[in-house]
């Protein structure tokens, strides 16, 4: 363990510039707190506890851009279109009746693909171990966890960048990391740990990568009784989160209660938005689009959210999520259910933003305690004449 | 806006017992109020379907939800639920354009306006603090806000509300069954001021354009500013999410966020009265609201336009009136 004084921190962040992108929490022109890339003299805040949305961006972008492609025609055919002042894809007709003199192209259209590779070596500075936990999850889903798919797009970011973590000493009341195995000083997917202690900050490496950044000369050895104080911070700050809900069975509870009438309850204030995904550490559903204009575009990945009308509706037209609740279903079950099926891990680290963020409050935490409790004696699932009174009842909106 | 005669208690126990009683009478299947939120310095909507949970309804001058949105949803669908729903000065504007395009069934509606004094700036007020704020309690003209380390801090109410409660022309709600308390006293002045608005018109066009590239370049696209917004009602059928056809790109940028919200801006005009419900659902904090009121000023100064004034107005683009002041030019 070595110790980061106060003093030295601005001069910390710049050694690590020198090498890499360094982002860190800086405040916007409105006074709303971000990861954003850090310059120089910037300030840099790290008194408030979270950020507005997750740093994810920096390594899941909300906009990937995969490759760029353009269509081309050569030959014959574009020779003669160019003399006629152009003309648009197709529409050379007339040319391609004329076979082409020997040792001609004959008309055709031509494809190009340029790859974009965009993964700079980057320092995240400051992220709290729930930001970092996010990783860690995500990590699973795109690095070919178990055989599955192995995503290069997310891989060459992710191992491009360093994680340096700050212990959470004062926790707000939305945090429940300690509910779902995480701590305010949890280390997955952390490189170095930093507690803030009186004076400046203990430093403890995690991997080598932590390791490496180390060899700034501003550390110091730990002295008397800091390495005590920083335990200090960590266990108040743990004891100071009351866990919400008891997590042993909640995957088991949710789909238990698949059917459950109180899904038809809780989903009602929800307007059906994206903010909780996209504030979220963890979650990383995407889309893939292609952006033309003319004959030139980019195939681009963005985020996409299960409050997405469009979310799973299928190319027959068919949706089988077509309601809201069935949405809203969604987002909780994979958190604590299907992707703990899959994946050694929940897709939940405790942050707590889906509920400070979302235009209505939507309570996660309430939401597992009311649906997350396993019924072993349940009796079978609601019969489709039942889900189909639940629906008289309550008004259930499409 | 009046001095705040701090009744909030007893509209409150006024709401509470017309949701009761329409509950108990089956006059409604549920009642939408406000409810309290995950700590003391929330209040979040609330769907009440009993009559003996009427008392977790609330109201202060932190309900700043416009519950109206909850309707746009809900009213076509064929269950034919009847719905009690709380509005305020502002929310009622947005109700009523709502009736005036026949898009809610007004007899499946229960109607309880409340007066209202203004909402406390709650975004405005957090930021005073690094650390959570867990409490804000309004008295009479004070506000006192409290964080988790217990300490406090006093406001003047009239300084830290909304800015549009600070120039709102209409707290009494124009549409409504039941009234729950004395309707406020209106200002006097009934012109409405659009002094930000006309600042940023004052300003250079390139600055305005580096304005708004800064305000759109951090839009997420999270879509809770339209999902929120109780007058935007494509709903699911979003030209900007659509894929095909594809007229909104989805690449994340300043220019096509931009694009979005001007779809937004232009589509509901003529119905929005800048309640500022997609300013306060906003997770990054543009200041959407801006944008609506800016339209609100070209509406008043073309066409002579206020929306949902009242029931018998005509929508704005179902007129034409050559002696309207844009006519006059």
């Amino acid at each position: 363990m070595k110790f980061l004084p106060q003093d030295q921190l601005e001069a910390f962040l710049a050694h690590l510039a020198e090498s890499a992108i360094v982002v860190a929490p800086q405040r916007d022109q409105d006074g709303v707190l971000f990861f954003q890339p850090w310059e120089a003299g910037a300030e840099v805040e790290f008194e408030q506890l979270l950020t507005r949305q997750s740093p994810k961006d920096y390594v899941f972008r909300q906009t990937e851009t995969y490759l760029k492609f353009g269509y081309e025609m050569k030959g014959k055919a574009a020779a003669e279109e160019e003399e006629a002042g152009g003309g648009k894809k197709g529409e050379a007709g007339a040319a391609e009746e004329a076979p082409p003199a020997e040792g001609e192209e004959p008309a055709h259209e031509v494809l190009q693909v340029e790859a974009v590779e965009d993964a700079p070596e980057q320092v995240i500075f400051g992220l709290r171990p729930c930001d970092a936990r996010g990783y860690y999850q995500m990590d699973q889903v795109f690095g070919g966890y178990g055989g599955f798919y192995y995503d290069p797009y997310y891989m060459a970011k992710r191992e491009a960048t360093t994680l340096v973590a700050l212990t959470c000493a004062q926790p707000w009341s939305t945090c429940f990391c300690t509910a779902v195995y995480g701590s305010p000083s949890g280390t997955d997917g952390v490189d170095l740990l930093l507690t803030g202690i009186e004076g400046g900050f203990t430093a403890e490496t995690v991997t080598e990568r932590g390791e490496n950044l180390l060899g700034f000369g501003g550390f110091a050895d730990v002295g008397n009784g800091q390495a005590d104080a920083a335990q200090t911070v960590k266990d108040e700050a743990f004891a100071a989160i009351d866990p919400p809900f008891e997590i042993e069975g909640v995957p088991q509870g949710l789909r238990d209660n698949f059917e459950d009438p109180a899904w038809h309850d809780l989903h009602m204030r929800c307007i059906s938005c994206g903010t909780c995904t996209y504030v979220c550490p963890n979650c990383y559903c995407f889309n893939i689009t292609d952006e033309m204009v003319e004959n030139s575009g980019e195939r681009v990945r963005t985020w996409d959210n299960c409050f997405n009308p469009g979310y799973t509706l299928e190319t027959s037209g068919h949706n089988p999520r077509e309601q809201k609740f069935a949405r809203f279903r969604n987002r909780f079950s994979h958190k604590f259910s299907y992707y703990p099926e899959k994946y050694d891990s929940l897709l939940c680290s405790g942050c707590g933003r889906c509920i400070r963020y979302c235009p209505t409050k939507i309570d996660l935490r309430e939401v597992i305690r009311t649906l997350g409790q396993p019924h072993p004696d349940q009796a079978a699932p609601a019969e489709d004449g039942e889900a189909a009174g639940v629906h008289a009842q309550t008004g259930e909106d499409l | 806006m009046s001095p705040a005669n701090g009744n909030y208690k007893a509209v409150e126990q006024r709401i509470r017992e017309l949701a009761r009683t329409a509950l108990e009478e089956g006059r409604v299947d549920y009642f939408i109020g406000w409810t309290a939120g995950y700590n003391e310095s929330e209040v979040i909507p609330g769907f009440v379907r009993s009559a003996d949970k009427v008392d977790d309804l609330v109201w202060n001058p932190l309900a700043a939800y416009n519950l109206t949105t909850f309707l746009k949803r809900k009213m076509p669908d064929p269950p034919q639920a009847k719905i009690g729903l709380a509005v305020k000065g502002c929310d009622s504007r947005t109700l009523v354009s709502l009736l005036q395009e026949e898009l809610v069934d007004r007899e499946r509606l229960y109607v309880v306006g409340v007066p209202c004094e203004g909402i406390v700036n709650r975004r405005a007020i957090s930021k005073m603090f690094a650390n959570e704020v867990v409490k804000i309690e309004v008295e009479g003209d004070t506000i006192t806000v409290t964080n988790q380390d217990g300490e406090t801090k006093q406001l003047a109410r009239e300084e830290y509300l909304l800015d549009h409660c600070r120039s709102c022309k209409y707290p009494n709600p124009r549409y409504f069954d039941d009234l729950a308390g004395e309707a406020v006293t209106e200002p006097e002045d009934q012109t409405p001021m659009w002094r930000e608005i006309e600042e940023f018109e004052a300003l250079p066009e390139k600055e305005k354009d580096r304005l708004m590239a800064e305000a759109f370049e951090k839009c997420i696209r999270c879509y809770a500013c339209i999902n929120a917004c109780p007058v935007c009602y494509c709903w699911d059928n979003c030209v900007c999410r659509s894929r095909q056809p594809k007229l909104v790109g989805q690449k994340v940028n300043a220019q096509e966020n931009l694009m979005f919200q001007m779809v937004h801006m232009f589509h509901v005009a003529g119905r929005c009265p800048s309640c500022g419900n997609c300013d306060r659902a906003c997770p990054v904090e543009i200041p959407l609201y801006l944008l609506h009121r800016k339209m609100n000023k070209e509406l008043k100064e073309m066409l002579d336009f206020e929306p949902g004034i009242d029931l018998e107005q005509k929508p704005v683009f179902q007129t034409f009136d050559v002696n309207d002041p844009f006519g006059q030019h």
